[in-house]
C-alpha cells in the first residue's frame, strides 16, 4: 500500500459532526466512507487472537518483529474486506469514521502505518448538549461508561468523556503531525467550501468542492450506525452552534473547568466563561421547538428593569428570604446579578458576580420565556433548563420569588 | 452425565469449551491440547472476534451483496468463518494437528454468533459446583476482578458471595439452555469427575467426539509443552491432575448466601446432578479440605535441598538470567535467602545490603506445604498468602521451577 492508497480515519468525539464529514468524504469520487465499522476494536481483537495462535508458531523465533508481523497479518484481513468494499463502490480509498477508534489509536497506527487522520473537534458544551438531547432514553456506546461512573451529573460525565477523547486526539495529533489534518465542526458548517478544500488538499485529492458539496445530500450513501439526523438533512447548516449555552452553568463542576479550558486553548476555542458570555443568535441557540417566534431581544438594561420590578413587587409581601442569590443569565457579556434582601427589608437586584449563598443559572432564552410566562419554572426545572448550586433550598425559594 | 446422541467428528470440526470462569477450563485446555489431533491454545476470544467481524463485514461488504436476506446472512457468516479458519487452520497445521479447540470462558456470551458461524463445531460444556466456583472467584479478588465479574461486583459490592453466585447462576443457566437447544453438538463434562475419575471421564468425552483417548496421554498432560497464553496460571504450576480443590467452597460462610440465590442455585445444581448448597456443606464439612500437616521440617534444610535439586533448571532458565531473588520466610525457622542463578550455591542465606530484582515472601508453614506438593503455589498466591514484588515474571518463574 503506497501513500496514495492509504486509508483515512476520522477521529472525533460522538456528536461532533463525523457523520456529516463521512457523507462529504463518501461523496468524493475516489473515497468511500461507510457507516461506523469499529475497525479499531476489530484490529485489537484480531491481534489478540493472532498473538495467542499463529503468533505462537510463525513468529515465536522472530523476536522484536513479532508485533510488526502480527500487525501485517491484521492489516491483511481488514484490507481484504475494505478493498472489496471499495472496489464494489468503484472507489480507490476507504475512510472509517467510528468515534470509538479513538480508544484504539495505538493498534490502528501499528496496523495502518501509512494512514491519514482527520482530527475533528467540536466545542465541548455543544457536544455535551447534543449528547444529552440525542439520548433521552439511553446513552451511546462510548458515553455510557462515563455516565455510569457519574450518573448524578450527566453534564459532568459527558464533559469528562469530551476531555478524555479530545486529549487523546490532541496527543495523537501532536505525535503524528504529518499524518493529521485538524478540522473543527464550526469551520466545517460555517465555511464548508474552504474547509473541505483544505482537507482534500492535505489528503492529496483534487475535487471541485462546490460541486461535491451540492451532491452531499443527493448522492446515495450506505446506511448504518451513525447520526440519523444527517439522513434527514438537505444542506449543511450552522444552527447547532451555541446550543450548549442552554446547559445551566451550575452543572459544570468548577474543578473540571481548568482541564476543559486547557484543551479549549489547544484547539483554539474560547474558555467556558467566554462561551457563556457569548451572545448567540437566538434562533440559533434556542431550543424552544417553535414556541418562541421572535428572537430574544432582551438586553442587560432591560433585564435590570425586569428584576427591579420583580423585586419591588415581591418586597410588598410579608416575610423576606434571608440570604444572597446569584442569578447567572447565560448568553450575555455581563450576565450575573445579585439578588438579596438587606436586613430583611426590600429585595434589591444589581449586576455583580461576587460569592453568594446560592446560584441560579439559566439561558437568556429560558429567562425570556419565564418572564413572558411562555414557560413555567417547574417545567423548566424538570427539563434541566435551569440549574442551581450552593444552598439548594435557598435557590428554590429565590426561584419561586423571581419566577412565580 | 453425557448426552446420548453425540454426532461423531467426520471432518476437522472445531471444538469450543464453554464454561463459567474458574471451572477448570484451562485444565481441560491442557488435556485437549495433549490429544495428538487437537490444538488448543490460550484464550483467543473468538466469540468476540466473530461478533466484531460480523458487524464490520455487514456494515461494509453487506451493502454490496445481492440476493434475499437469508442468502446475504449465509454469505456474511461465511466471510467471518473464512477469516477465523484461515488463522486457526494455520495454527493447528503448524502444530501437526487437524482439529482446533478454543476455550475462552467469555465465549459463552457469544454462543449465538458462534453457533451461526461454526454450525458444525462441537461444544464441550464444562460445569463445576457453584460453591467451589464462588470460592475460586473470590480467591482472585485481592487486587482486581475479572472483567466478566465486574458487573456482578458492581451490583452487589456489599456481598461478594452473592455477586459471584449470581455470576455462576446466570452462566450455568445459559449453558444448560444452550445444551438443550443444541443437544446433538454438545457434550457435558463435570469438573469434579474430570479430576476425580480422569481416565474414565476423558475416554467418555473423546469417545463422544468420535476420538480416542489413550490413558498414556494422561501422564503427558503436564509433561508436554503447551503454548503460553491467557488462562488460569495455576495450571502452569501443577504436576498432575489434583482433586484437592473439590469442596473448598465449604470455606464460604453460609450466612453470606442469600436465600433467593440459594434456591436458584439449587435448581441448577439439581439439574446437573450436584448436591444442593445445604448438602454440599454437610458432605464437605468445614475445615477438612485445608488440613495441613504440622511443620516438621527445618525450612533452611528444605531450601538447601530444593536448591541442589533445582539448581540446573534455575541456571538454565533464560528468563532468569541476571535475576537475583530474595526469598523471605516468616514464622518458625524463618529468615531471608537469596536465589542467584549464577551463584554457588544457587540458594544461600541473604546478606545485608544485597541487590535483588524481586522478592517472594511466604510463611514457613506454606513453604513446607508447597515443597511437599500439598499446596498449589498459584492458588496460594491468589489467596494472598504469597507476596511478590519487583520483577513478577521472573519471580513466577522461580516459583514454577521450585514448586511445580
Amino acid at each position: 500500500m503506497d501513500d496514495n492508497n492509504a486509508p483515512i480515519f476520522i477521529l472525533s468525539c460522538e456528536r461532533s459532526g463525523s457523520t456529516l464529514l463521512r457523507y462529504i468524504m463518501d461523496t468524493h469520487l475516489d473515497i468511500c466512507c461507510p457507516s461506523e465499522l469499529h475497525l479499531g476494536r476489530l484490529c485489537n481483537s484480531l491481534y489478540i487472537t493472532m498473538d495467542s495462535s499463529i503468533g505462537q508458531i510463525d513468529y515465536a523465533a522472530d523476536g522484536g518483529n513479532q508485533r510488526k508481523n502480527l500487525a501485517c497479518e491484521v492489516r491483511a484481513v481488514v484490507e481484504d474486506i475494505m478493498a472489496r468494499y471499495s472496489a464494489n463502490r468503484e472507489k480507490k480509498i476507504w475512510c472509517e469514521k467510528s468515534p470509538q477508534n479513538v480508544n484504539y489509536l495505538h493498534i490502528l497506527s501499528e496496523v495502518f502505518p501509512q494512514a491519514k487522520y482527520v482530527c475533528l473537534y467540536r466545542n465541548s458544551m455543544d457536544v455535551v448538549y447534543s449528547c444529552i438531547k440525542f439520548n433521552p432514553l439511553g446513552f451511546m456506546l462510548d458515553t455510557a461508561p462515563y455516565v455510569k461512573v457519574m450518573p448524578e451529573n450527566t453534564v459532568a460525565a459527558l464533559l469528562n468523556y469530551w476531555c478524555d477523547y479530545t486529549a487523546e486526539i490532541l496527543q495523537f495529533e501532536e505525535k503524528n503531525r504529518e499524518k493529521c489534518f485538524r478540522l473543527s465542526y464550526e469551520s466545517l458548517v460555517n465555511n464548508p467550501a474552504q474547509t473541505v478544500q483544505n482537507m482534500f488538499d492535505f489528503l492529496g485529492y483534487t475535487t471541485e468542492v462546490d460541486d461535491l458539496l451540492d451532491k452531499v445530500f443527493i448522492d446515495p450513501h450506505d446506511y448504518g450506525e451513525g447520526d440519523l439526523k444527517v439522513r434527514f438533512s438537505s444542506h449543511i447548516h450552522s444552527t447547532s452552534i451555541g446550543k450548549g449555552i442552554n446547559i445551566p452553568l451550575t452543572s459544570i463542576p468548577s474543578e473540571m473547568i481548568p482541564r476543559i479550558d486547557s484543551l479549549n486553548t489547544k484547539i483554539g476555542y474560547t474558555s467556558i466563561a467566554s462561551y457563556y458570555r457569548t451572545i448567540f443568535n437566538s434562533e440559533v441557540s434556542s431550543d424552544h421547538g417553535g414556541q418562541t417566534k421572535n428572537p430574544v431581544d432582551l438586553r442587560e438594561s432591560e433585564i435590570n428593569s425586569i428584576l427591579t420590578e420583580v423585586c419591588d413587587r415581591k418586597s410588598k409581601n410579608g416575610q423576606k428570604i434571608q440570604g444572597r442569590c446569584r442569578l447567572i443569565i447565560q448568553g450575555l457579556s455581563e450576565g450575573s446579578w445579585i439578588i438579596e434582601s438587606l436586613h430583611g427589608l426590600n429585595y434589591m437586584a444589581r449586576q455583580g458576580n461576587e460569592e453568594a449563598d446560592c446560584t441560579i443559572a439559566l439561558s437568556l432564552n429560558v429567562f425570556s420565556d419565564l418572564v413572558k410566562q411562555i414557560k413555567n419554572v417547574s417545567d423548566v426545572y424538570e427539563n434541566g433548563e435551569i440549574g442551581a448550586s450552593g444552598d439548594l433550598n435557598l435557590a428554590i425559594k429565590f426561584g419561586r420569588m423571581l419566577f412565580t | 452425565m453425557q448426552n446420548a446422541a453425540i454426532m461423531p467428528v467426520e471432518t476437522a470440526s472445531p471444538l469450543f469449551i464453554l464454561s463459567c470462569e474458574r471451572s477448570g477450563s484451562t485444565l481441560l485446555r491442557y488435556i485437549v491440547d495433549t490429544h495428538p489431533r487437537i490444538a488448543c491454545p490460550g484464550h483467543l476470544y473468538l466469540g468476540r472476534l466473530c461478533q466484531y467481524l460480523y458487524y464490520t463485514v455487514k456494515s461494509s461488504l453487506g451493502h454490496t451483496l445481492s440476493g434475499d436476506k437469508e442468502k446475504k446472512e449465509t454469505t456474511l457468516l461465511a466471510e467471518v468463518r473464512d477469516v477465523i479458519e484461515s488463522i486457526m487452520v494455520r495454527y493447528a497445521t503448524a502444530k501437526g494437528k487437524d482439529i482446533w479447540c478454543e476455550k475462552t470462558p467469555m465465549n459463552l456470551e457469544y454462543r449465538d454468533i458462534l453457533v451461526k458461524v461454526f454450525p458444525e463445531a462441537r461444544y464441550l460444556c464444562l460445569y463445576r459446583h457453584c460453591l467451589d466456583v464462588v470460592y475460586s472467584c473470590i480467591g482472585l479478588r485481592h487486587y482486581r476482578y475479572l472483567p466478566e465479574h465486574i458487573p456482578y461486583v458492581q451490583h452487589r459490592p456489599d456481598n461478594l458471595v452473592a455477586a459471584m453466585m449470581s455470576n455462576w447462576i446466570d452462566k450455568t443457566a445459559q449453558l444448560l439452555e444452550f445444551e438443550k437447544q443444541h443437544n446433538g453438538i454438545t457434550h457435558r463434562i463435570l469438573y469434579e469427575l474430570l479430576v476425580q475419575n480422569t481416565d474414565a471421564t476423558l475416554t467418555s468425552v473423546f469417545s463422544g467426539l468420535g476420538l480416542d483417548w489413550d490413558e498414556v496421554l494422561t501422564d503427558q498432560i503436564f509433561r508436554q509443552a503447551h503454548d503460553a497464553g491467557e488462562g488460569d496460571a495455576k495450571v502452569r504450576f501443577s504436576r498432575g491432575i489434583s482433586a484437592q480443590s473439590v469442596g473448598r467452597g465449604v470455606e464460604i460462610p453460609r450466612d453470606l448466601i442469600p436465600g433467593d440465590l440459594e434456591k436458584k442455585a439449587d435448581m441448577l445444581l439439581d439439574e446437573l446432578g450436584y448436591p444442593s448448597i445445604a448438602q454440599f456443606y454437610v458432605e464437605h464439612g468445614a475445615g477438612n479440605t485445608l488440613a495441613s500437616s504440622k511443620v516438621n521440617t527445618a525450612v533452611g534444610e528444605l531450601l538447601r535441598d530444593l536448591g541442589e535439586r533445582k539448581a540446573n533448571l534455575l541456571r538454565e532458565a533464560p528468563s532468569l538470567h541476571g535475576h537475583v531473588c530474595k526469598f523471605i520466610i516468616t514464622g518458625d525457622d524463618g529468615g531471608a535467602w537469596t536465589i542467584d542463578t549464577v551463584g554457588f550455591p544457587v540458594i544461600s542465606m541473604a546478606k545485608e545490603g544485597g541487590a535483588f530484582t524481586s522478592t517472594i515472601a511466604l510463611s514457613s508453614e506454606l513453604m513446607v506445604a508447597l515443597a511437599e506438593g500439598r499446596r498449589n503455589p498459584m492458588e496460594a498466591y491468589e489467596e494472598g498468602k504469597i507476596q511478590v514484588t519487583g520483577d513478577l515474571d521472573a519471580a513466577f518463574e522461580v516459583g514454577r521451577i521450585l514448586f511445580a
